[in-house]
């Protein structure tokens, strides 16, 4: 027989786990920014910060080497910038379509595609990247193929999900009153649509827009794959270039003592831009809440 | 003692909001005690204080003296053992999704594993005492959902029975169920009083003059706070109540 | 009117759109399977593909099915006894023997250009053939064997002069592919430079002596007369081609057999169930670290700065990239705790990783229990513990689960917390601190080390169909749920 003292001991230590169990997410939060910080400050005891953020000269094994990370900033910028490009209007139609038109079983094959692409892992996109994507940019563009534009699109497919859920519920929740408004007044359907359904939801378009930039510029194998990998400036998106994921996942195998150092102070900066895209998201969200 | 329960000037809070005021009542055993009143006005608040279901709830506080038994229930009694005790039964049935068995059997496993044959014993006795047995004894593995409404509820009350109580509350029980089930229920209600003691919060006026022994008129202020107007024997409050608001009440001038 | 126009052009943009998205997943997902299940890769051959040796005599095999054609050289190579395994021919770890019937002896040792005595002193084994042939047998035979499938053997080559093949400037030609040879033959292309090689006509030669003498010419002709030809010390080149090699690609034995050499020979038999393993262990540190959370979030938490912390730790922690969590796992797991690279630093980095999603999932799963069942279980007398694990949890058991199969379907596929935690061993994992190869790393793996990426195609299939299997369920389960 349980006596009560029994049940309640249990009780108790049961609580104390559950707590425990909650709190590692803080506490693997804080030991990530520990670890990351820890190994990636140092860096800039031998490298000045202006020279590794503003110098495109990545030379670690030189006899003077220098760790300046401009061309992978650079490289990363495009990436995401062309990414989010062609993704905006296939994710809106999408978008659109799913939230004001889809009826049955349009609609339900759009959504099951999503939710398939949404689960295709990164190394099959870099790997359809290698045998479909770097051809066809070969033949059309010239040049590699292997070229921060093949990278582009393979992340534009990846990021496609992403950006159309949030996008979708914006879109969705645009009052009908709204739209019978424009409607009443002898507005077509595109024209409801783009003067009064996308301005409503705007905030929530845009929120979706910066998650996907997260996406993009935190993606490291597909790139990787596709890419081209090359650690120069890149002038043309064209050329083979290195995102910063591409950067640390290449040299940290082989790297020491202050490369590694500089790799790390790479992670460390992806991390703030990260956590600083999700600040925004919150901070979208919120306004739009109070409006 | 002849109270089940004593309490005292009884105040409740939901944060800053008083919602019962100075309540001073007796609850005498082997009786069923009606609490009656209009809607919001506390009767099912002071109801869960009686069992400290309200503990589950944010920001309640209470002052007052509450005593069970002549012990009072936060300094004397584990929340546990109060509620073995002191078992409740809800507005709408709650059986778990689970087998009628499994259900009644619930809290006694909560204390060690009965045998099978102990098990069967409180299986069959509690369930004769909720009149429920000759309906279901031959399933008593089927799915406790799959029975109706009035059935559910007399699952509920066997359920409750299960673990020995004192005292069983009933929060409005019949409520959400047919005429039918309701007179059933009432009839066990007089057969349980014999054993247990019943107190029953009850919206229907006629349910609480057919069943109960004791009334209790709850009234609720301009501050929105609940409070007691008065209570005592049955037949006098409703042929000759004390309170004029209480007879107003009961000739259904308000409701 | 012309809104109207923009207006019927605008909602057949967004249509077309929307549909773009559903063909990009059909794309991606039907070639995958394409190349995954038919191989298209082209290989250099020394041989010309599809002109064969008339023989005299009949090659048996009893292994592997797609074997249909041997090379003239490798067939020597054979009949020498310088071949003691099938895996540089066909991938498959099996050991080679060679049985000859004994008068085909004659006829096989002339084909090869080779003398009997070297065949014998090759360990051939010679007389009749026994009834049962261990696997891995090739006959040679005068009657095809029943039960056993015939081979045929290229022997053409393109023989040049060595001029064409020598470097020129930066270039030099090292093989044709197939249309470069069409054009050779139909004279397209009728100067080398155009196929990389150096600035000479092409000229087709029937005479193989010739060939010496002319620069830039070249020839078909048989391997025999080719080795001939150059043991009598004529100075010539032999120009490889490229094949198309067809075929199926996964087939069930490459699924189940084990992994040879790092991928190069043999299946992923041992990688799918190092895969296996590892998304056990995930599950079972994921999750009931991830069920507690959502628990104590859900049932215990009171509305304030801890709950809100917790909240934001975890939405946090799901927009960490992953190339983070496997720096993370580097620093503590590899390094600090001293596992190195193995099942278990992989494991748990990949469980930091999907705890969000099972926190959050079984947080929406507690979410829907009815209430009212927490109260009749505490009126009960039971401890909030108690009714957690009695009520609670069983009610939710559909979504959790649903949870914990997505998060599962997320771990199968990564690579980037992967690369520098779990290792590369391709051997059955044995251990907890053992290296151990999963499906994701070896697809990235066969890759970049520039294997046949025909292997890469097949595994990825195998890795595609896992993802849709597990989200398939996922969606039934979630399906069912509605229904009751």
């Amino acid at each position: 027989m349980k006596s009560i003292r029994t049940r309640q001991r249990i009780e108790q230590g049961g609580r104390v786990i559950l707590l425990l169990c909650a709190l590692l997410s803080i506490a693997t939060v804080c030991l990530i920014t520990l670890f990351i910080f820890q190994q990636g400050v140092p860096t800039f005891k031998s490298v000045p910060l202006k020279e590794f953020l503003f110098s495109s000269d990545w030379s670690p094994s030189a006899s003077n080497p220098h760790y300046g990370i401009l061309s992978f900033v650079v490289a990363s910028f495009w990436v995401t910038f062309l990414s989010l490009l062609f993704t905006t209007p296939i994710a809106l139609s999408c978008a659109i379509y799913l939230a004001l038109f889809a009826k049955g079983r349009a609609a339900s094959l759009l959504r099951t595609s999503l939710e398939l692409l949404a689960g295709i892992p990164s190394i099959i996109f870099g790997l359809f990247g290698i045998a479909v994507v770097v051809p066809f940019v070969r033949n059309v563009f010239g040049g590699n193929g292997y070229s921060l534009l093949s990278a582009s699109i393979i992340l534009a497919i990846m990021i496609l999900p992403t950006v159309i859920n949030v996008s979708e519920v914006s879109i969705y929740a645009v009052s009908n009153e709204l739209r019978d408004a424009s409607v009443a007044l002898g507005a077509t359907q595109w024209q409801t649509i783009s003067r009064v359904v996308l301005p409503s939801s705007r905030s929530g378009i845009v929120a979706s827009l910066v998650l996907g930039l997260g996406r993009a510029i935190g993606e490291t194998t597909a790139v990787l794959l596709v890419g081209g990998n090359a650690p120069l400036f890149p002038t043309s998106v064209l050329d083979m270039g290195r995102t910063l994921t591409m950067n640390i996942v290449t040299d940290m195998s082989y790297a020491e003592g202050v490369h590694m150092s500089a790799l790390f102070a790479t992670a460390m900066l992806l991390f703030i831009v990260i956590l600083s895209l999700n600040f925004v998201v919150v901070a979208i969200t919120k306004r739009s809440r109070i409006k | 003692m002849n109270a089940v329960f004593e309490i005292r000037g009884l105040n409740l809070w939901y944060g800053q909001a008083h919602a019962l005021k100075d309540v001073d009542l007796s609850i005498p055993r082997n009786s069923i005690t009606a609490f009656i009143g209009p809607s919001g006005c506390g009767k099912s608040t002071f109801l869960r204080v009686l069992d400290r279901m309200n503990d589950l709830v944010d920001g309640v506080r209470i002052t007052g003296k509450v005593n069970f038994d002549g012990k009072d229930i936060y300094q004397h009694y584990e929340a546990m053992e109060l509620r073995r005790k002191v078992g409740m039964v809800f507005q709408k049935p709650n059986p778990f999704p689970m087998s009628i068995l499994d259900n009644i059997a619930y809290g006694p496993r909560l204390y060690g594993s009965p045998n099978k044959h102990d098990l069967m014993e409180i299986v069959e006795r509690t369930l004769r005492q909720a009149s429920l047995w000759d309906e279901v004894k031959d399933r008593l593995h089927k799915n406790a959902l799959s029975l109706s409404g009035g059935q559910q509820q007399r699952l509920c009350i066997a359920r409750t029975l299960a673990v020995n109580p004192e005292v069983i509350l009933m929060d409005e029980p019949t409520s959400a169920l047919d005429p039918i089930s309701t007179t059933h229920i009432e009839n066990l209600m007089i057969e349980l009083k014999k054993k247990y003691t019943i107190v029953v919060v009850t919206h229907n006026m006629q349910q609480a003059s057919r069943v109960s022994d004791v009334t209790c008129f709850f009234l609720i202020d301009e501050q929105r706070c609940g409070f007691l107007v008065e209570s005592g024997n049955t037949e006098d409050m409703f042929f000759k109540p004390r309170d004029k608001r209480t007879e107003d009440y009961i000739s259904g001038k308000f409701g | 009117m012309n809104r109207i126009r923009v207006n019927a052009t605008a909602l057949f943009l967004i249509r077309f759109l929307s549909f773009i998205a559903i063909a990009l997943l059909c794309l991606i997902l039907g070639y995958i399977t394409y190349r995954g299940l038919y191989k298209s890769e082209k290989i250099e051959s020394e041989t010309l593909g599809g002109l064969f040796m008339e023989q005299d005599y009949f090659i048996n095999t009893s292994s592997h099915e797609g074997l249909r054609t041997l090379s003239y050289f490798t067939l020597q190579k054979m009949a020498l006894g310088k071949v003691s395994s099938w895996r540089s021919i066909t991938s498959v770890d099996e050991p080679f023997s060679l049985y000859i019937e004994p008068a085909m002896v004659e006829p096989f040792a002339r084909s090869m250009g080779i003398e009997k005595e070297l065949i014998l002193a090759g360990g051939a084994r010679i007389g009749k053939i026994p009834k049962v042939l261990v696997p891995g047998a090739l006959v040679i035979s005068a009657n095809p064997i029943s039960g056993m499938k015939t081979v045929q053997v290229e022997d053409q080559v393109l023989v040049t002069n060595p001029k064409v093949m020598e470097l020129y400037g930066n270039n030099r030609v090292t093989s044709l592919s197939k249309s470069q040879l069409e054009g050779v033959l139909s004279g397209d292309v009728s100067s080398w430079d155009q196929v990389g090689g150096p600035n000479l006509p092409t000229t087709r030669n029937k005479n193989i002596g010739q060939l010496s003498l002319n620069e830039g010419s070249y020839g078909i002709f048989s391997a025999k007369e080719y080795l001939d030809a150059k043991k009598k010390g004529s100075a010539l080149s032999l120009l490889p081609t490229e094949k198309e090699e067809r075929g199926a690609n996964l087939t069930g034995s490459y699924l189940v057999a084990k992994t040879v050499e790092s991928g190069k020979y043999g299946g992923i038999g041992t990688i799918i169930l190092n895969t296996l393993v590892m998304v056990l262990l995930t599950l079972l540190v994921a999750g009931p670290l991830g069920i507690s959370a959502a628990v104590y979030l859900e049932e215990y938490a009171r509305k304030g700065k801890i709950k809100d912390s917790i909240s934001s730790a975890i939405d946090i922690l799901s927009g960490i990239p992953s190339i983070i969590f496997g720096l993370f796992g580097l620093l503590v797991f590899v390094q600090l705790c001293g596992w190195s690279f193995s099942l278990i630093s992989g494991t748990l980095t990949v469980s930091l990783m999907i705890l969000p999603t099972v926190i959050r999932t079984s947080q929406e799963a507690i979410k829907t229990v009815n209430p009212t069942l927490k109260e009749a279980s505490l009126a009960l007398g039971a401890t909030k513990l108690e009714t957690i694990w009695h009520i609670v949890l069983p009610s939710s058991k559909r979504g959790i689960v649903t949870g914990l199969i997505l998060a599962i379907g997320r771990s199968i596929g990564e690579t980037a917390a992967l690369i520098y935690t779990i290792g590369s061993s391709t051997d059955l994992v044995h251990g907890l601190t053992s290296s151990c190869r999963v499906l994701s790393m070896h697809i990235y793996l066969t890759i970049t080390e520039g294997q046949s990426s025909d292997k890469a195609f097949a595994s990825a299939l195998v890795l595609v169909v896992m993802v849709l299997l597990i989200n398939t369920l996922a969606k039934i389960l979630m399906k069912g749920g509605r229904k009751s």
